[in-house]
């Protein structure tokens, strides 16, 4: 049986692993990072046997390179597979980016030119790894920090096509919405809104840090303002509460003061209908 | 330009083998100006520094002795990239 996230979730990180069992606050469902988890066995893997038996737990890859050219590696695909099969979450997500050529990581998820050829080449990518997967997969739009020459479209536009030509979903990172958008002078709303929201999966919500001129996406500090603006525009948009994400991923904190956002996050949906773990298997 | 002919430049400048200007000349100019598409080789790097002090303890402590280990590895690295993944 399928086990759907719905609600509230926080990403599975080692400083957590203790208090995710005695905490007596609600988290609904769990992210994992899969190479993480893929090839390894031992205390991680014990961790996980137990927080799949309580939680829903979905699956966030950040080196598949779906955008990339290299072929995808069949060693990877086989351990990614069965940790799926394993957790059987109704999807699976990555990023819309590449992170390695020519067999070298890069270990950062890099924007590709904005082309239709780009976008034939990634949209034929997500459709082969969904295939090999057996299960629909979402993208998440990345944050950016410098636009690749030879670009003909805007960045709302690519992930549109990619996501349209692959027919996948949309693993919406507001962070990054709000983070682009400071980087590119643009209205962080009217880019949300160009966005093709309806396809959304999944949401993360994030912090970010300031580096000179431009915001940082580090997954190392509290949700902004403005970035629960967007949330709540979202939301909106939606008329109803996508499975929502709180990731922290640098310098993180006690698990409380990660659980006090996931309770903001609860606060900016008051109103709204959760999404429901069945449609959330069926969404897109 | 062809998407082929933008990773064989992507590789050669992420991996340190051209700047920014032989990037540009080859594939056009970056509508965000050559410091952005710089950034990403120090976010590179970063990330390359991040995942080692995590692999490699003593190195984390800063020492004289633990810098000059740390450019060796960092050097020879660079001559033999990794292939693994990153775990965050």
């Amino acid at each position: 049986m399928q086990r759907a996230p719905a609600g509230f979730g926080i990403g599975l990180r080692r400083p957590h692993y203790r208090d995710v069992f005695t905490t007596p606050r609600a988290i609904d469902w769990f992210e994992i990072i899969p190479e993480n988890y893929v090839g390894y066995g031992g205390l991680q893997r014990d961790i996980l046997a137990r927080v799949r038996e309580r939680w829903p737990v979905v699956s966030h890859g950040v080196s598949t390179s779906v955008g990339g050219p290299d072929p995808f590696d069949p060693e990877h695909l086989k351990g990614l597979k069965a940790l799926l099969d394993y957790l059987d979450p109704p999807y699976f997500t990555d990023h819309l980016c590449y992170a390695a050529i020519d067999g070298r990581r890069f270990h950062d998820l890099l924007p590709l030119p904005r082309t239709e050829e780009a976008v034939r080449h990634v949209a034929a990518r997500a459709r082969e790894l969904a295939d090999r997967m057996e299960r629909p997969l979402a993208l998440e739009n990345i944050s950016y920090y410098a636009i690749m020459p030879g670009g003909t479209m805007s960045e709302e536009a690519f992930i549109t096509a990619v996501l349209e030509e692959a027919d996948c979903g949309l693993l919406l990172d507001v962070n990054n919405v709000q983070v682009n958008a400071h980087n590119f002078q643009q209205d962080p709303f009217a880019a949300l809104a160009a966005l093709p929201v309806e396809r959304t999966r999944q949401v993360h919500l994030a912090g970010y840090i300031v580096e000179r001129d431009m915001y940082i996406d580090n997954h190392g500090a509290p949700v902004c303002d403005g970035v629960w603006g967007l949330y709540r525009a979202t939301i909106e948009r939606l008329g109803e509460v996508p499975p929502t994400l709180l990731e922290w991923d640098t310098d993180i904190p006690d698990l409380d003061t990660v659980l006090d956002q996931l309770d903001r996050a609860r606060e900016v949906a008051a109103g709204y209908a959760v999404r429901d773990a069945v449609r959330a298997e069926v969404a897109v | 330009m062809s998407l082929a002919a933008f990773f064989h430049e992507a590789r050669r400048l992420l991996s340190g083998e051209t700047d920014v200007a032989t990037f540009q000349a080859a594939l056009g100019e970056s509508p965000s100006g050559v410091r952005r598409v710089a950034f990403y080789r120090v976010l590179i790097r970063r990330n390359m520094d991040k995942i080692l002090r995590r692999s490699v303890r003593p190195c984390a402590r800063g020492s004289p002795t633990c810098a000059l280990l740390w450019d060796r590895l960092r050097r020879r690295l660079q001559r033999r990239p990794p292939g693994h993944r990153p775990q965050p």
